[in-house]
């Protein structure tokens, strides 16, 4: 009984980890970017200071292939005077001006500015750059674009702390399933955001009974996870940052069916008929999981 | 759970199911019972109403009588929703035993060569007992007694767990 499940979780996981090349890659472009906007905003090219990765690069949560790292870039408070006093959308005007500067650099890279983030599109790699302030608790100012220009408060820490504790108290389990999450919203084109379902696994694991058991239950806790997706639809959900999100049901069906395959693979894991199981796998995760453990 | 506590578990949940299980079949065949007389009696009151009237259409009223009976026997089953019940109680019979085997393999076998196999084993089990509980069939007292006296007196007992 469940033969397969060790090593075919063990298989997937390590599939979808990023490879220490990409990492590196990763590392190296954001230092990149991170070392000309200290220059130009600090007066120095420190490689690391002033940034904070946030998004699936600062929780660790990034599934393979990598698309995009998310930066905030702190500038100095001086700038926060400076910005209030231009006239017009401010929040747009300090994106291009974050984007002129990394443009001296990358001359041949395309940059864009849009809403909230500058855009620098690497061959391999997307890297977000989020101009911000840091506020006294912690908290953030970042620019949004939008309607005229408005500042909106960003807390990344409290996202990165949730997903370190969560995984802290599921033996290591959460970033794992998040990462799985992440590669059947791609695989079956989902449309949720991944932090809300970043979120909505977090708060799966919580309450999971065996969420500090090892990857021979990791079946079940896919499936499992499906079963809590579904009873969330159109409930309200608290992120990190205090904000309600309605959940809405536009995911619903696809996260139904994925249910149903992986309650199938499920049964296939626990009679040892590992490759139906891992067709049924394959359904929900593509390639990424092998179809004979 | 350790592996003893996991074998003793799996035991008490055998011994469990044992007892609903025989009380389910002596239900079952209680509501057999039951169907089938429901089933007949319309027909032999029928056949008895129209052999009154035959013989003397005198007997008119008795046969009339008999008559309503016999229409009135199948709604009655009906009512009581007997054929449904049937079903459910054969089902959950089988399953009940099902699981009372399943049970007795994980103590017995699982559990003491294959431990992490047996906890999970022994979750699945849980899962199946409260999908089977979930159906709220209450058995009758006095049909949970007989099946305690059967166990104890042993007729479910194997040559093979005496020796």
């Amino acid at each position: 009984m469940w033969n397969g499940v060790t090593s075919r979780f063990g298989t997937f996981c390590g599939n979808i980890r990023l490879t220490q090349e990409q990492l590196d890659d990763g590392s190296t472009k954001s230092k990149g970017v991170v070392s000309t906007l200290n220059r130009a905003y600090w007066g120095h090219n420190d490689q690391l200071a002033n940034c904070l990765w946030v998004g699936s690069w600062g929780k660790t949560t990034q599934a393979r292939p990598p698309r995009d790292i998310d930066l905030f870039f702190k500038l100095p408070l001086a700038d926060y005077q400076r910005v209030m006093g231009l006239t017009g959308n401010k929040q747009s005007q300090l994106l291009q001006e974050v984007k002129n500067f990394l443009q001296l650099t990358y001359p041949q890279t395309d940059i864009r500015g849009d809403g909230q983030v500058v855009m620098v599109l690497f061959n391999s790699l997307l890297v977000e750059v989020l101009p911000c302030f840091e506020r006294t608790d912690g908290t953030y100012l970042i620019c949004d674009t939008h309607n005229g220009g408005s500042w909106t408060v960003a807390d990344p820490i409290a996202e990165m702390q949730a997903i370190q504790n969560g995984d802290t108290d599921s033996n290591g389990n959460l970033r794992n399933l998040i990462r799985m999450l992440k590669i059947w919203k791609r695989e079956c084109n989902v449309p949720m955001k991944s932090y809300i379902l970043e979120t909505l696994a977090k708060n799966f694991i919580a309450q999971w009974p065996y969420r500090t058991s090892d990857l021979f239950w990791y079946d079940w806790m896919v499936r499992d996870a499906f079963r809590y997706l579904v009873s969330m639809a159109d409930c309200w959900l608290v992120v990190p940052d205090g904000n309600m999100v309605a959940l809405g049901h536009d995911w619903l069906s696809r996260t139904e069916t994925a249910k149903g395959r992986a309650i199938l693979a499920c049964e296939y894991e626990r009679l040892d008929l590992i490759t139906h199981a891992g067709e049924e796998w394959q359904k929900i995760f593509g390639a990424w999981i092998g179809k004979y453990a | 759970m350790k592996d003893v506590s996991i074998a003793e578990e799996a035991m008490r949940q055998s011994e469990s199911a044992l007892y609903t299980s025989t009380a389910l079949y002596i239900w079952l065949r209680e509501a057999r019972r039951w169907n089938r007389v429901f089933v007949i009696t319309p027909l032999i009151m029928g056949a008895a109403s129209g052999l009154l009237f035959f013989k003397d259409p005198q007997n008119v009223v008795w046969a009339s009588l008999l008559a309503t009976l016999t229409g009135l026997v199948p709604a009655l089953r009906d009512a009581l929703r007997l054929d449904i019940h049937l079903d459910q109680i054969k089902s959950l019979a089988s399953e009940y035993k099902g699981l009372q085997d399943a049970f007795r393999q994980l103590s017995k076998i699982t559990a003491p060569a294959e431990p992490k196999v047996a906890e999970r084993q022994l979750e699945f089990l849980m899962e199946q007992l409260n999908r089977a509980r979930a159906h709220g069939v209450t058995i009758p007292e006095r049909v949970f007694k007989e099946a305690q006296k059967k166990v104890a007196n042993g007729d479910y007992d194997f040559s093979v767990d005496n020796k």
